[in-house]
């Protein structure tokens, strides 16, 4: 009942699931993903683990701007994911500037950590009975023979692993909160294990679904949600559509706790109050910005580019931390 | 004048009390002599009563006499020695003068005496103790507070019979120098929260305080947060209850309204009928209760976004008949929601504020004539208008959160109306944030509903049987302790 420590674990699970669910979930085949999933949980969970031992050795101040702009650029990036998934689905009836407004706005209200907590736990809640209704209403059509027999050769393999070894900052996230460094290595197996089983949870509900046509579909989980005759109205459409755009909320709001930690500071007093209402015109200025500016750029493949550069900047920071920690032996045998 | 003390001299302190108080006609002097000593009866007529004073002390003075022959000795025996019922504590500085004859005591200010005597002779003109106006419920105690604080305390410490009740009544930093209570459990509130709501109280500088809700704005954390820092009852019933799950009550003098801290989310769905109830049906009412609330908030824009930008939500025989009824009006949906929803606000206020006696023509003409002619105009449609007024009605069912259903119905009709989906998102996520976001005291303002647990369905969405509910009574800390 009191709050003692807030929990960021449901809003970095809310990231991911995000992550997961608005992306282009057809990518590999169920079989070869449930053969490469155990190495990519232990790929995933032991960059984590290190980029958190290398990050709390201390970094300097190009490292924290870098991981900002990380985190900037894939807040711009959902914002236009969700941008294009409203403009497929209801075709010019709202713009980029809309979209950014209504899932920005929210973010005010989110600047305190105890908030993104308490309202992550429910966004998830949400989210897992809307999936839940989601699953019910398509039950039907979900056929086991839809399931591929793909030879697990080295080609599918690979893009199985491809496809799963997508270095989410969510992942990454963990070594910013002071309160996660007594259980390191806890967080990110949890979060690998997540993305991973939630990653290869979507495409066997996309295969059961449509089978052999899977890679075909632009937005899968949306087309199947769009199926679902669940109650007296035709479409569910709409509502996974709130809550998506929910969780993204969400999302950048635990993006922004982190740049402002990363940055420069808080304006509060206390640990709970992140982030200052006078860093929020600043903020829907850069990222409005940063959605225009990137509007026109192919987005498949600039989330592509922005995997690229987390595992980048996850390695310049692991390699930091594995140089800095050599030298200090080196000094100490001296 | 704080610290001063009074004089030995009586012409002097009774020349400072007419200089400060002359000019007031509600205020009397009556020089007279005890046993030789000069002295003076000071008080209020309207609040204090001479015939009080007489019956007390006077009459007592006149039969038996005073043994004493100088002013200190004369003070000394009527606040120790006699049977007279003086206050207990001598009044030796002037700022404690003049706040005991506002509080509606008479004070005997003696010649040669430093100190002067009060008698308790309060005689206010008050309102009898009537059953609540804001609050319906069929069983339980019929019993209000009213406007006088020491009735007030006295009405809970009657319900409230044991020694760990503690109510502590304070001076408000106002210019009135209002009072005001607090009350609380001592076994049951926890100590910091006790301690923390005291500080805040103290800190408060304002000019005026004429009900506990304005204490509200100065306990809540974060100032956009548009829900209620503190429940609020006119019962001194509800005020025990809450004092039972470990809760403060604040009581401010002149106000008949009891301010409940820390105040969660819950309680604005719960009544005393609740639990006098069966569990299953009460369990009922409150899932309908919930079910209003979101119909409050969401219908209007609900409708608004599905007729504008979804309307596959929309069964297509439905659909059909309101497409018909949209035809003939020339506003668009979201226009003709918030004029509908403005106008039905309008009416609701123009009966509340205008006098009783033709309060219900204004909410019969605005009702039934305006909206009559508007859908027989085509000014509005009548689905739009069977909307507005149903969130309306929905409104009622959780009274305590009107202000709130209003200002989101009105948010959520404009989001809803501008951007469609994401806007009834915006719309869901920001009240969902609001809510989240609220930390009353170190408190969850979610639970017990979030996060999902035992409490949730014990006495949450729904309550659970008495012989479950009495197994461990709520209490806030319970947890911690």
């Amino acid at each position: 009942m009191k709050r003692e420590k807030a929990d960021l674990f449901p809003a970095l699970l809310i990231g991911l699931m995000a992550n997961v669910f608005l992306k282009g979930q057809t990518s590999y085949w169920v079989r070869p993903g449930v053969v490469t999933a155990p190495l990519s949980i232990l790929l995933l969970a032991m960059v984590a683990y290190a980029f958190s031992c290398c990050w709390n050795t201390g970094t300097q101040g190009f490292l924290r701007w870098g991981f900002a702009a990380l985190l900037a650029v894939g807040s711009a990036l959902e914002l236009l994911r969700l941008w294009q998934l409203f403009d497929c689905v209801y075709a010019n009836s709202v713009g980029l500037l809309g979209v950014c407004f209504t899932v920005l706005v929210p973010v005010i209200y989110l600047r305190r950590v105890s908030s993104i907590a308490q309202t992550s736990n429910v966004v998830f809640w949400l989210l897992v009975g809307a999936a839940a209704l989601l699953l019910v209403s398509v039950l039907d059509r979900l056929r086991v023979v839809n399931l591929q027999t793909v030879p697990l050769a080295g080609t599918t393999l690979q893009e199985a692993l491809t496809g799963q070894l997508t270095l989410y900052p969510e992942l990454l996230l963990p070594a910013l909160w002071a309160s996660s460094r007594s259980k390191k290595i806890d967080h990110p197996a949890r979060l690998a294990v997540a993305v991973v089983g939630l990653d290869l949870a979507i495409h066997l509900l996309l295969e059961l679904f449509f089978g052999a046509a899977m890679p075909g579909h632009d937005n899968p989980v949306h087309t199947a949600a769009q199926t679902g005759a669940l109650s007296v109205f035709n479409r569910l459409e709409w509502l996974q559509l709130v809550l998506w755009s929910a969780a993204v909320s969400v999302k950048l709001a635990l993006y922004l706790y982190a740049a402002v930690r990363l940055v420069g500071g808080r304006t509060g007093t206390t640990e709970n109050n992140a982030v200052g209402l006078d860093r929020f015109p600043l903020y829907f200025v850069v990222m409005l910005l940063l959605c225009v500016g990137m509007r026109k750029m192919d987005l498949g493949r600039t989330l592509v580019w922005h995997n690229l550069a987390c595992w980048t900047f996850a390695g310049l920071v692991i390699g930091k931390g594995v140089v800095e920690w050599v030298l200090s032996k080196q000094r100490f045998a001296r | 004048m704080r610290g001063c003390k009074l004089s030995a001299q009586l012409q002097r302190n009774i020349k400072f009390l007419k200089s400060i108080f002359g000019q007031s006609s509600d205020f009397y002097t009556k020089p007279m002599c005890l046993s030789g000593i000069d002295c003076c009866v000071a008080l209020f007529t309207g609040i204090s009563s001479p015939e009080k004073l007489s019956v007390m002390a006077l009459d007592s003075f006149c039969r038996d006499g005073v043994p004493v022959r100088s002013g200190p000795a004369l003070a000394e025996y009527l606040l120790k020695e006699s049977c007279i019922a003086a206050e207990s504590n001598p009044i030796t500085e002037i700022d404690q003068l003049v706040e005991m004859l506002c509080n509606g005591m008479a004070v005997l200010l003696i010649e040669g005496s430093e100190s002067a005597v009060a008698f308790s002779t309060q005689d206010m003109p008050q309102r009898s103790v009537s059953t609540p106006a804001g609050e319906g419920d069929i069983r339980g105690p019929q019993e209000a507070f009213t406007e006088l604080l020491r009735n007030n305390v006295s009405l809970i410490r009657r319900q409230f019979r044991t020694s760990t009740l503690v109510a502590e009544i304070h001076t408000a930093h106002t210019r009135a120098g209002t009072e005001y209570c607090i009350c609380y459990d001592k076994t049951r509130a926890p100590a910091e929260t006790v301690q923390a709501v005291k500080k805040k109280l103290d800190s408060i500088r304002i000019p005026l305080l004429l009900d506990s809700s304005y204490f509200a704005s100065f306990l809540k954390q974060d100032k956009l947060n548009l829900f209620p820092a503190g429940a609020y009852t006119e019962r001194p019933a509800t005020a025990c209850a809450r004092l039972c799950e470990g809760k403060i009550v604040i009581l401010v003098s002149g106000s008949p309204n009891a301010m409940v801290v820390p105040s969660f989310f819950a309680e604005h769905f719960e009544s005393l009928d609740d639990y006098a109830s069966g569990a299953v049906f009460s369990g009922m009412i409150r899932l309908l209760r919930y079910l209003a609330f979101a119909l409050s908030v969401f219908g209007p824009g609900l409708y608004v976004m599905a007729v504008s930008f979804a309307p596959e939500v929309i069964p297509v025989q439905l659909l059909a008949k309101l497409a018909q009824a949209e035809r003939t009006t020339p506003l668009p949906p979201m226009l003709e929601m918030l004029a509908v929803t403005l106008l039905l606000e309008i009416v609701r206020e123009a009966g509340l504020r205008s006098p009783k006696s033709i309060s219900h023509t204004v909410s019969l003409v605005g009702a039934l004539i305006i909206g009559e002619t508007a859908v027989s105009a085509g000014i509005v449609s009548i689905p739009i208008l069977t909307m507005a007024a149903a969130a309306t009605v929905a409104t009622l069912a959780v009274p305590s959160l009107y202000e709130q259903s209003i200002l989101f119905r009105f948010f959520v009709i404009l989001l809803a109306g501008l951007f469609g989906i994401p806007g009834i998102a915006c719309g869901a996520v920001v009240i969902l944030a609001m809510a989240c976001g609220s930390e009353p005291f170190g408190f969850d303002y979610l639970y017990p509903l979030m996060p999902p647990g035992r409490a949730t369905w014990q006495d949450g969405f729904v309550r659970s049987i008495w012989s479950q509910l009495a197994k461990k009574g709520e209490v806030i800390g319970g947890d911690e302790a």
